[in-house]
């Protein structure tokens, strides 16, 4: 393995495209036609274009990802998370054009993709799941959803990251839900097959790192806390979980080692549980890198990316079981380009100004650029932020600080959200569940504007180039009156 | 003379004199005064009173970005009315978002019911639908077929004043 094709953009293309630099590997970005100019098409050693911006011509074509594969040499792909990560299809198409696939192998990734297929062969291994209906509903919802039982959950077979999923309260509200999840499900997914099962109510959702060789080797890294979410999709995750015992700890990273094995796990992976009042279900097992792999990094002080290069390059997993032990504790926010005070609407623009924070313990996963433009045809996922410290309360306060340096002029950020959140009294407890954003910031808004952003507003002109420092005109110190230098209003 | 900034639903107006590096003039008709320093690009100093923060700021146009104490504004000049922004009609429905209509369930002189959707439109991966907000009969529609890009803020669908 020498060159690496990445099937990805954004941050996370970034983040592995540095991985392979690290250990000597020649990297191949692909993009579309508006990422162009993207960090990760700059940073990469050769990059291919695959054509417009629909997924379907771009990220999500496996036929011209596996051909700008070919055309650039690449003996491997990376598929990132999203977009072809977990199609059992691709891995194979990839595998079948003579070239490696960095992840679990395609049958692993359609026994796990398949969410009915996957309980039962988790059930079968002794993982506890979430009580529901057997396989895929087709019809009757009606009289299945009586049998479960209200509050349920509609979601799609082939879902994950919170697309084609709704919660149905009442008998009522539930073909509206099935046509809403279904009509989602086939345009993010292209598969519009449904699941019913129990809501659990109040859930905190903790999942399990693990990494596994190709000679059946396998080790968990403990676990992340990603229960602060909002329209499912995770938004503050940390590690360890404030909810966890050491007991508890080894007890859920044991029955991720065991799910792991039922399908011969190869790579790295993580096993998603619900956890509530102690108890625990399994809940789906996505088959690739997390978007918030960084906080296991930072704590464990592993590189995922690296052991999922070495382990697909054929080398064994060198990490044993009892050696891996977590060291303080580390936090990631993730920065997207959407407005919380108006629903998290995504708010694409151009990025006018970036700061980035630095100092000890903080890390950045960025996908972005000053002056790069956020379209509307991708996640709006910008970057994440990430904080280790000694302690939890030492971590919070670091990301803390770090938010308030961070910078972004352009698209709405979550950033001052991001910083709400932490600062509660709940979240500061660790008191989390998947439902804490909607019970504690249902009316959240951001801040009114400060005098000294309007004055200083006021006080510049257009273009933010000159000091308003000098002036001209009748009256020396006026800055209204003169032809150059600085003028009010225009 | 004087500025008038549209920041989400408020309004307001700043005037100021500057001599060097001190300001002086009203905000929203109190007055205020202060230092005020530049050190880069975009980057200022102000005390007006509290303590020296950092503002970032960047104007295009009409439209200005500030950061300032760990939180980023988007400003809009416009000019001076007593009243702030002008309301919209509650029977225009603007689109949410920038985005792709993607669906447009309604033509112009269709009945539509409170609660009925009547477009749906996607940004980032993310549906948004935009239903009826009573009973009514649709006026008028966004020229924008299905598949092409709606502006946030425009109009989608128009229904009869009630």
């Amino acid at each position: 393995m020498r060159r690496v094709l990445v099937a990805n953009r954004g941050e996370i293309a970034c983040r592995v495209i540095r991985g392979c630099r690290e250990l000597g590997l020649a990297t191949i970005a692909v993009y579309s036609e508006p990422d162009a100019n993207a960090p990760h098409v700059r940073l990469a050693d050769e990059a291919v274009a695959l054509g417009s911006a629909e997924p379907v011509e771009s990220y999500l074509n496996a036929k011209k990802i596996i051909s700008a594969a070919r055309s650039s040499r690449a003996d491997a792909i990376h598929p990132g998370y999203g977009f072809l990560s977990e199609n059992g299809d691709f891995a194979a198409a990839v595998e079948e054009a003579g070239l490696i696939f960095i992840g679990p192998s395609a049958e692993t990734i359609r026994q796990m993709g398949d969410k009915s297929a996957a309980k039962l062969l988790m059930q079968v291994a002794d993982v506890p799941v979430i009580p529901g209906q057997d396989g895929i509903v087709e019809d009757n919802f009606a009289t299945v959803a009586e049998k479960i039982g209200f509050p349920l959950l509609v979601k799609a077979a082939a879902g994950g990251g919170g697309k084609g999923m709704r919660v149905v309260e009442d008998a009522d509200g539930l073909e509206a839900a099935v046509e809403a999840a279904r009509h989602e499900a086939e345009a993010a997914f292209g598969d519009g097959r449904l699941l019913l099962e129990r809501y659990i109510n109040r859930p905190r959702h903790i999942e399990v790192q693990i990494l596994a060789d190709n000679k059946g080797h396998t080790v968990h890294l403990g676990e992340r806390e990603c229960s602060v979410q909002r329209r499912h999709q995770k938004v503050i995750e940390e590690a360890p979980s404030p909810a966890l015992t050491p007991d508890l700890r080894e007890q859920m990273g044991a029955v991720a080692v065991a799910a792991a094995k039922a399908v011969g796990y190869r790579n790295a992976g993580t096993v998603e549980f619900l956890f509530q009042d102690g108890e625990f279900w399994f809940l789906e097992m996505n088959t690739r890198l997390q978007v918030e792999h960084g906080v296991t990094e930072l704590v464990y002080g592993v590189d995922l990316v690296k052991w999922q290069l070495r382990i697909a390059a054929g080398e064994p997993l060198t990490l044993r079981q009892e050696d891996i032990a977590p060291r303080g504790h580390a936090i990631e926010c993730r920065v997207y380009a959407e407005d919380p005070a108006r629903n998290f609407l995504p708010s694409p623009g151009r990025i006018r100004r970036l700061r980035e924070p630095a100092g000890p313990g903080i890390r950045i996963d960025s996908g972005i650029v000053e002056g790069l433009e956020i379209g509307s045809d991708y996640d709006p996922l910008l970057a994440k932020l990430l904080a280790h410290d000694a302690t939890r309360a030492d971590a919070l306060d670091r990301m803390a600080q770090a938010l308030r340096d961070y910078v972004i002029l352009g698209p709405t950020t979550n950033i001052a959200h991001l910083a709400a959140l932490l600062r509660h009294d709940a979240f500061r407890a660790g008191e989390l569940d998947t439902h804490f954003i909607e019970t504690h910031f249902a009316d959240w808004a951001p801040r009114a504007l400060p005098l000294e952003a309007l004055v200083t507003a006021g006080a510049t002109r257009s273009g933010s180039g000159r000091p308003p420092t000098t002036a001209a005109g009748r009256d020396p110190w006026s800055p209204w009156g003169g032809q150059s230098g600085w003028r009010q209003g225009v | 003379m004087s500025q008038t900034f549209r920041c989400g639903d408020s309004q307001h107006t700043v005037a100021l004199k500057l001599r060097g590096d001190e300001f002086s003039g009203e905000v929203d008709g109190e007055p205020v005064e202060g230092h005020l320093e530049q050190f880069g690009e975009g980057l200022y100093e102000i005390d007006v009173g509290s303590g020296a923060v950092q503002v970032h700021v960047v104007r295009d146009g009409r439209r200005t970005w500030v950061h300032c104490r760990g939180q980023a504004w988007e400003l809009e000049r416009v000019a001076a009315t007593r009243s702030g922004e002008p309301e919209v009609a509650s029977d225009q429905l603007l689109s949410p978002i920038t985005g792709k209509l993607v669906e447009l369930r309604v033509a112009a002189g269709d009945s539509v019911a409170k609660g009925d959707t009547l477009a749906i439109m996607e940004a980032m991966k993310m549906e948004h639908r935009l239903r009826a907000p009573r009973d009514g009969a649709v006026t008028q529609v966004t020229a924008t077929a299905p598949g092409g890009q709606v502006r946030e803020r425009e109009l989608v669908v128009e229904l009869e004043a009630e």
